[in-house]
């Protein structure tokens, strides 16, 4: 065991996918010589060699078409698109090639691309920083996406992404890189994809949240506890595919739901755990679901902080559900 | 970088240019020609399963007859096809069988890729011969990845790919290109202009498509492209270049010739006739067995009707999600409830 933060344990997990599969490489803007505008591949082309971590021009069509070209070769790209706000120039070979090149070939070409990019608010980014764009990716068939919410959940999740048969879209909580830490195994594992994990046990009320807002639910969490309120902390880890069966368990014993994300509300992933939820578990609900989300709004700077879902709205929404 | 090679090996009418002979053995010429005029075959035969409603879009192959033998001829097995949707026929020429590539025409449920994909989105994987895409550009940009991990593996293949003028006024093709030049990949790109002047103009403003490679740093060749001796010239020292590590090619191939109009495969007759080569007898002898063929396994696999309901939720991913398999059980039983039921 290691004390690591996010970026030290996504280091962590590319450094032996590169010393144990010939097949793996990392490239992306800026991550080799330099090691990554967050030092996620910091030291990985001094170690591996400019062959397996190399940078490219800035270009994120580029960097994907490539990593899918290489890909439908035998091989296993890890390509970082630098920020997740900057992936849209890719939108097109991520949504019609990558994510298609199974289905429409009968898996006769496969696609096993793992797309490494930060997202989220928080560190005074501005629009072009700080987006979630999670629910376009979840919206498309043939892709997984995939995010860790702490420095344990990255390194497994991400070795069992670069490990997987298909395409995942791998959204790091950058908010959170380096002041979330953990004791980690310096030796490899993984995580189940499509997995979700109770992170915290209650009764009163289910929180259903990823990435970052983690760590806003377990601070609600405990303000809920403060006022005699229980609630049960989900973290998803997987939104496709998504672990229905451990969410339905959760609001089966809650009876009350609080879904908690930073992408904008109109169509965002809750909108699909709200649907999920009233469709498997209606009879089970004591109150509304509610959501926590970022505002119908493009990401703003200044005010990013009244934006965001944070503990003390998640708590009121808690306590709505439970006083209903 | 602007390569400069003969544009043309035949005169409009197919006598060989003085001093250009493409010096091929009878055979060799004989086989491109049964390769050209294969592909006459299969557009007629899609023609007329378009006129009976069978067959939607497609683009036939009509008069890109020597982009596509000229190139593939120079191209080995282990090299690998990025090709556009007028080339399916390629996938034949790589050893593909007809009945396969029929069913692939016809969405049947016996296509490799269980009738998922429109007539012209053929994939042939054990020929490297890369699924079709309908978006323009994409593939330039996987073609220079591919070529990328071949050079990463150290292996002497090159990679292939075919494309429009409209293909070229992408993005993508812009990306693909720079990717290509930066990383000295084993790529050849090969443009196909319209021939037109005036069509090319709407597309682009400069002098010629082939100036393009230049700004790349990559070489540049402009090539008659209804000149099917020219076509494997150009690819074959292309292909040359990239197996021993000399980068990428852009190919300019002009349509038509650069004169326009000039029809490649009746260009290659003429010459075979002016070689003392029996023309007529050749033509029957390459396409009697295809006839046949594509005649007998269409009434075939049409007799074979749709994929079956379920394959509609195959290879969406490795295994199906949960979400997947609920959803196919939802539609097997909706389907099983009203199955005597038709719509009006």
């Amino acid at each position: 065991m290691a004390t690591m933060n996010i970026i030290q344990a996504v280091n962590s997990a590319l450094d032996h996918a590169l010393d144990t599969d010939p097949d793996v490489f990392v490239f992306g803007e800026d991550v080799g010589k330099f090691g990554g505008v967050f030092r996620a591949t910091d030291g990985l082309q001094a170690k591996h060699g400019e062959d397996r971590v190399f940078d490219t021009p800035l270009s994120e069509a580029g960097i994907i078409g490539t990593a899918i070209g290489m890909a439908i070769y035998g091989l296993k790209p890890v390509p970082e698109i630098q920020f997740s706000d900057f992936i849209y120039p890719a939108f097109d070979q991520i949504v019609n090639e990558m994510a298609k090149f199974r289905y429409r070939s009968g898996g006769q070409y496969t696609c096993p691309v793992t797309v490494r990019t930060p997202f989220g608010g928080g560190i005074r980014g501005g629009h072009y920083h700080s987006q979630s764009p999670e629910a376009y990716f979840a919206h498309t068939a043939g892709l997984k996406v995939v995010v860790p919410s702490d420095p344990y959940t990255a390194k497994g999740l991400l070795l069992a992404s670069i490990d997987d048969p298909d395409p995942v879209i791998f959204l790091e909580p950058k908010r959170v890189y380096r002041a979330s830490k953990a004791d980690v195994p310096e030796a490899p594992y993984t995580l189940a994809i499509g997995q979700a994990h109770v992170d915290r046990e209650g009764t009163d009320v289910t929180i259903l949240t990823y990435g970052a807002v983690l760590h806003e639910a377990r601070k609600a969490a405990d303000m809920l506890a403060e006022n005699d309120m229980s609630a049960e902390v989900v973290d998803l880890r997987s939104l496709v595919p998504l672990d229905e069966a451990t969410i339905l368990q959760s609001v089966r014993k809650t009876g009350r739901v609080v879904i908690a994300h930073e992408a904008a509300r109109t169509c965002g992933f809750g909108a699909e755990l709200a649907a999920i939820v009233a469709e498997k578990a209606l009879l089970h609900l004591e109150a509304p679901i509610l959501r926590v989300t970022g505002y119908d709004t493009p990401f703003p700077y200044t005010l990013e902080n009244d934006y965001l879902p944070d503990a003390l709205k998640i708590f009121e929404a808690c306590e709505t559900t439970v006083d209903f | 970088m602007t390569a400069t090679i003969p544009l043309s090996i035949l005169s409009p009418t197919g006598a060989a240019l003085p001093g250009a002979d493409p010096g091929w053995s009878d055979d060799r010429v004989l086989n491109i020609h049964r390769a050209m005029v294969r592909s006459r075959v299969l557009d007629e035969h899609v023609a007329k399963l378009q006129r009976r409603g069978l067959v939607g879009l497609w683009a036939p192959a009509h008069g890109y007859e020597a982009h596509i033998y000229g190139a593939l001829t120079a191209m080995k097995e282990e090299d690998w096809l990025f090709a556009d949707t007028r080339m399916t026929g390629a996938a034949l020429y790589r050893g593909l069988d007809v009945r396969s590539w029929l069913a692939m025409l016809l969405g049947s449920g016996a296509a490799a890729h269980g009738g998922r994909a429109m007539s012209s989105e053929m994939t042939a994987s054990a020929h490297n011969f890369v699924t079709i895409s309908s978006p323009l550009g994409t593939q330039i940009i996987q073609a220079s990845g591919t070529a990328h991990g071949m050079k990463l593996r150290h292996q002497r293949t090159a990679c292939l790919s075919w494309f429009g003028p409209a293909a070229a006024a992408t993005g993508d093709f812009h990306v693909g290109l720079n990717f290509a030049g930066l990383y000295k990949v084993p790529a050849i790109f090969y443009l196909c202009t319209s021939g037109s002047a005036d069509l090319d103009r709407e597309r682009f403003a400069g002098e010629a498509f082939v100036d393009k490679a230049d700004g790349y740093g990559i070489r540049g060749v402009r090539v008659d492209g209804s000149d099917v001796f020219a076509v494997y010239a150009a690819v074959a020292d292309a292909a040359k270049r990239a197996r021993n590590g000399l980068g990428p090619t852009l190919i300019e191939g002009i349509t038509g010739g650069p004169g326009g109009g000039a029809d490649p495969v009746e260009r290659l007759e003429g010459y075979m006739t002016a070689r003392g080569i029996d023309v007529q007898a050749a033509r029957a002898a390459g396409s009697r067995k295809l006839r046949a063929l594509l005649k007998t396994w269409t009434v075939e696999l049409l007799g074979e009707g749709s994929p079956e309901l379920r394959s509609l939720f195959d290879h969406v991913y490795d295994a199906p999600t949960p979400q997947l398999v609920e959803q196919r059980e939802g539609l097997e039983t909706h389907r099983r409830r009203f199955e005597n039921d038709t719509l009006a």
